[in-house]
């Protein structure tokens, strides 16, 4: 901790822990002089915190340095260990908070989307906790500055602190390594890099090889921040992200080669500057994501691409008027550019389907008022209204909002009604959120997404911020949710429309979760459950059916102990509902294969996903010609080898003239790794 | 320890119910499969089994799904014939039903029902008429001296414009096996079609998949005309086939059955044969 005033003065520094958990800071001086400046800076080993608003905050650079998978350290990891928030599969890749589609929750690295934030198998995210330490987690009470989407919120960021020196970390992992380095151009221009890669095929290889099948895959992804602070109140970054993944999968039992390429890339230009009384922020961003996925098999290949690009300039107005209001305004301009999945087929002679590319312009204006009742209760009504054009569709769309923050003794309540509207669908062939999910706009047969959220939030700490509960209730009403209902051979054939096989229906989602968390001592952590419910219909034939989202119990345990100053162990308990599967009534042959008879959508579930992580940090420093922070890391994923089942089938054994029940089960099994990072 | 024991009973009556919530399997009744078919020219053939409900066993005889003493008729609308059952070992599972009484003729509408221990399920499909194959031809797989590829050129049938490919080894005495990817549309109008013809791929084989014909094998392809419902059935079943148990795919569903009150498909097919000897 340091201290930096204009005057030498005796002072008494009284450090403080507030309701919500921030620390709070009094200077008081005994010779009553007069301070312009004081700055107080500290750095705490609490790496997530609950804000006022319900927002959770983590510092997943200081979270990596403990807990880790495969080597890395992973922010959307870390999400998925708080209650109500779901990754669906170990093979899957999505973050479902609350029920939601995974498309309904919003990925944004500096104020700009990222529409794919994964690498395969969610083995970790795209996004470097090097360089985007900062994570801004908002499950279901947004303002009304939030974008076109229905759930949850992840934002990462980088540092706002001005670099003095060079500042940066290497990562050496079993299965990728990265470097950041963030130093200063000069008094006022900061700039950041982070380069990660992956060699995974080299030591997993085997271990990702089955009896006839084999994985080879590949990552890497680039992160480039610059920052220019010409002033006290303005601060101007530019942003640049590219990732670029690589996956084949071959089956030597199917003939049947599978190829998936996908990437983001995204560049932005920010500007905050602050205000006497608020601020005022404008961005200009452009996010683009594609798709490829092609199944070969001989004299026919199937390759689908997808595409989505955004250009988008927006900003924000925060002021306070006066102590009692404040005043939260801004507009948001969007163009995107979709090229829906669509089929390029060789060696066939169906014909092939057509690139289309559909454009669609969005323009939003917003305002969201705050009135200070009384000390502790502040009232904020507001509103986003919506026009949204594709083709001959266009629509307006008002979404209002009534918050109630209160803040008492007893912990802070905050209540939410609301209406969130969403123009962008996901669909597509997997129900576990891969990446050859493709994006669509909304048009005339496809309506906009609508939801209507009523959502508490409620937060204590006790014994000083020892310990802190959070609690969260929601009920989201949904319309418009989309699903995607065809098939792969339909690909083939030459009329094939993307938005013929969608299917649009609506839904619900309600649920509570709770996490109690233990934040100082030796022995830190926290304890999660959550129960939701999520439920959609698409037509009345089907009728009410659960969503491949649902979680209806899950319960997650992190535990972190630190032995000595060098040592710290952790240790990451999960325990969930197994996923929703539709139910296998019975079995039948044809043709001599075996072939399911289904029976109701969603109507059962796969059983209870289970599983165990363990991981040693090993820490030291060295202050050479250069102040070090070593870290060893050994982790264990999946510690006591719980085969988690994925899929669920019949087939046939021609050895024993049998019939047999076939499971899938999850990639990870006793999945070791150990990495090396230094930090500068 | 009061409380502690409260806690554990807590906690484990918290972990059964969680546990509770595992079901991947809804066991029904069992309902008849046909698998069937009556060609131009040919026989009433149906392969009758029944569906078997997973029970906690995790492995089933294939014996259970036989159904050896069922009856089997066939009808074209103005002649009806049984259908005789009987032991084979070409087919699998390795119990039929035929009748020679009654041959396929193109045009007509032929009906089909099963019974057995309470169960009926029928079916009914009009023969379209046959297509006209041009030619096969072989090509020799890249990279591999003993393997070939083949091509089937054909001219649809007049206003048809759904096609199955079955093949066999030239003088079997089993079933002509669904090609893979043998479900063929043709496009309104074409004048010709050519389209690959792979190898079937079966569940009972042993052997890993090749959808190529080894090199000196003598081989049977039947183009065969069938109705929009039987192709449907065959798309669906192509899909499972070569897609189902990938994970980047989610199970289309149900095949869609022309079978009433059963499942499976009865198909009258309008049949192009062609016998072809794979060389390079």
């Amino acid at each position: 901790m340091s201290c930096v005033a204009r005057r030498a003065a005796r002072l008494l520094l009284t450090v403080g822990m507030a309701a919500s958990g921030v620390a709070c800071f009094a200077v008081e001086s005994r010779d009553s002089v007069e301070l312009r400046e004081v700055e107080v800076v500290a750095t705490s080993t609490r790496t997530t915190r609950i804000g006022e608003s319900g927002a959770l905050t983590m510092d997943a650079s200081l979270l990596g340095r403990t807990l880790r998978s495969l080597g890395e350290a992973d922010a959307v990891g870390y999400l998925k260990l708080l209650p109500g928030v779901s990754g669906g599969s170990d093979y899957g890749s999505g973050l479902s908070v609350q029920g939601g589609d995974y498309s309904h929750t919003l990925f944004r690295i500096n104020g700009m989307p990222l529409f794919f934030p994964y690498h395969f198998g969610g083995i970790f995210s795209v996004v470097s906790p090097m360089h985007f330490p900062l994570v801004k987690f908002e499950k279901a009470i947004h303002d009304r500055s939030a974008p076109s989407r229905l759930g949850g919120i992840v934002d990462m960021s980088t540092r706002r602190d001005k670099l003095e020196s060079v500042r940066g970390s290497v990562n050496i992992g079993v299965i990728s390594s990265g470097v950041s380095v963030g130093f200063p151009l000069s008094n006022t221009v900061d700039l950041t890099v982070t380069a990660r890669t992956s060699y995974i095929d080299r030591l997993y290889g085997k271990l990702l090889k089955g009896k006839s099948s084999a994985i080879y895959y590949n990552l890497r992804d680039v992160c480039v921040t610059a920052a220019w602070t010409p002033g006290e109140s303005d601060r101007v970054t530019a942003d640049f992200f590219l990732n670029s993944d690589n996956l084949k999968v071959t089956d030597d039992a199917y003939a049947l080669g599978t190829v998936m390429k996908w990437g983001n890339v995204a560049g932005s230009v920010g500007w905050c500057h602050r205000l006497s009384h608020g601020e005022i922020t404008n961005t200009a961003y452009y996010s683009g994501f594609n798709n490829s996925l092609t199944m070969e098999m001989p004299q026919l290949g199937i390759r689908m691409p997808s595409e989505i690009s955004q250009l988008s300039v927006n900003g924000r107005l925060d002021l306070s008027l006066d102590r009692n209001w404040r005043l939260k305004t801004g507009y948001a301009l969007m163009l995107n550019r979709v090229i829906p999945q669509w089929a390029d087929v060789n060696g066939y002679s169906r014909g092939n389907a057509e690139l289309v590319k559909e454009h669609s312009r969005e323009a939003a204006l917003f305002a969201e008022i705050y009135r200070r009742v009384v000390p502790s209760l502040t009232l904020s009504a507001g509103v986003r209204v919506t026009g949204y054009e594709q083709g001959s569709y266009g629509t307006v769309l008002a979404d209002p909002s009534v918050t109630a923050s209160l803040s008492r003794p007893w912990g802070d309540l905050m209540m939410q009604v609301a209406s969130y509207s969403q123009t962008l669908h996901q669909v597509g062939f997997s129900e576990i959120g891969m990446s050859s999910n493709f994006w669509i706009g909304s048009d005339g047969s496809l309506p906009v997404q609508r939801a209507l959220s009523a959502a508490v939030n409620y937060n204590r700490s006790f014994l000083d911020g020892r310990y802190t509960m959070s609690v969260d209730l929601y009920y989201k009403r949904l319309r418009g949710c989309s699903e995607y209902d065809g098939i792969i051979l339909g690909l083939l054939d030459g009329n094939y429309q993307s938005r013929d096989n969608i299917l649009s229906g609506k839904g619900y989602n309600y649920g509570a979760d709770i996490m109690v968390s233990k934040n100082f001592g030796k022995l830190t952590g926290s304890a999660g459950y959550a129960y939701g419910i999520a439920r959609r219909m698409f037509d009345d034939k089907t009728g009410w059916v659960t969503a491949s989202s649902e979680l209806r119990h899950s319960v997650n345990l992190w535990i972190r102990y630190n032995l000595s100053t060098h040592w710290s162990l952790s240790s990451v308990f999960t325990y969930t509902t197994g996923r929703p599967v539709t139910p296998i009534k019975a079995f039948y042959m044809v043709g001599e294969n075996v072939f399911m008879d289904y029976g109701r959508r969603n109507s059962g579930n796969l059983p209870a996903y289970h599983r165990l992580d363990l991981s040693a940090t090993y820490s030291w420093t060295t202050r050479k010609w250069l102040s070090l922070r070593h870290f060893i890391n050994l982790s264990l994923l999946n510690a006591y080898g719980h085969r988690n089942v994925d899929i669920v089938g019949f087939n046939y054994d021609s050895d024993d003239n049998l019939f047999y029940r076939k499971e899938v089960t999850s990639l990870y099994r006793f999945m070791p790794s150990v990495s090396y990072s230094v930090e500068f | 320890m009061r409380y502690r024991l409260l806690y554990i009973s807590l906690i484990s009556v918290v972990m059964t119910w969680l546990v509770a919530c595992n079901n991947t399997t809804a066991p029904s009744a069992p309902s008849l499969v046909i698998d069937g078919w009556i060609d131009s020219d040919g026989y009433p053939v149906v392969v009758l089994t029944r569906t078997i409900s997973p029970g906690d066993s995790k492995k089933t005889p294939v014996a259970d799904c036989l159904v050896r003493w069922g009856k089997v008729t066939v009808s074209d609308g103005e002649r009806e014939v049984v259908l005789t059952g009987s032991s084979n070992e070409n087919y699998f599972p390795p119990y039929i039903y035929r009748s020679y009484e009654m041959k396929g003729e193109p045009g007509r509408t032929y009906s089909v029902t099963a019974s057995y221990d309470g169960m009926t399920a029928s079916s009914s499909c009009k023969m379209p008429s046959r297509p006209r194959i041009t030619g096969v031809v072989t090509r020799k797989v890249q990279d591999s001296d003993s393997l070939c590829e083949l091509t089937l050129n054909f001219v649809p049938a007049a206003g048809e414009r759904f096609y199955h490919i079955v093949t066999r080894p030239y003088g079997s005495r089993g079933r002509m096996l669904p090609s893979f990817m043998g479900a063929v549309k043709a496009d309104v109008g074409a004048d010709t079609v050519s389209v690959p013809v792979y190898a079937p791929k079966t569940d009972t084989s042993p052997d890993d998949f090749s959808p190529y014909f080894k090199t000196g094998d003598i081989i049977e392809v039947a183009l065969c005309t069938i109705t929009p419902e039987v192709y449907d059935f065959w798309l669906g079943y192509d899909e499972e086939v070569a897609f189902g148990g990938n994970q980047f795919v989610t199970s289309s569903g149900n095949l869609q059955s022309n079978v009433m009150n059963g499942y499976g498909v009865w198909s009258a097919r309008g049949v192009a044969l062609h016998t072809v000897v794979i060389a390079p």
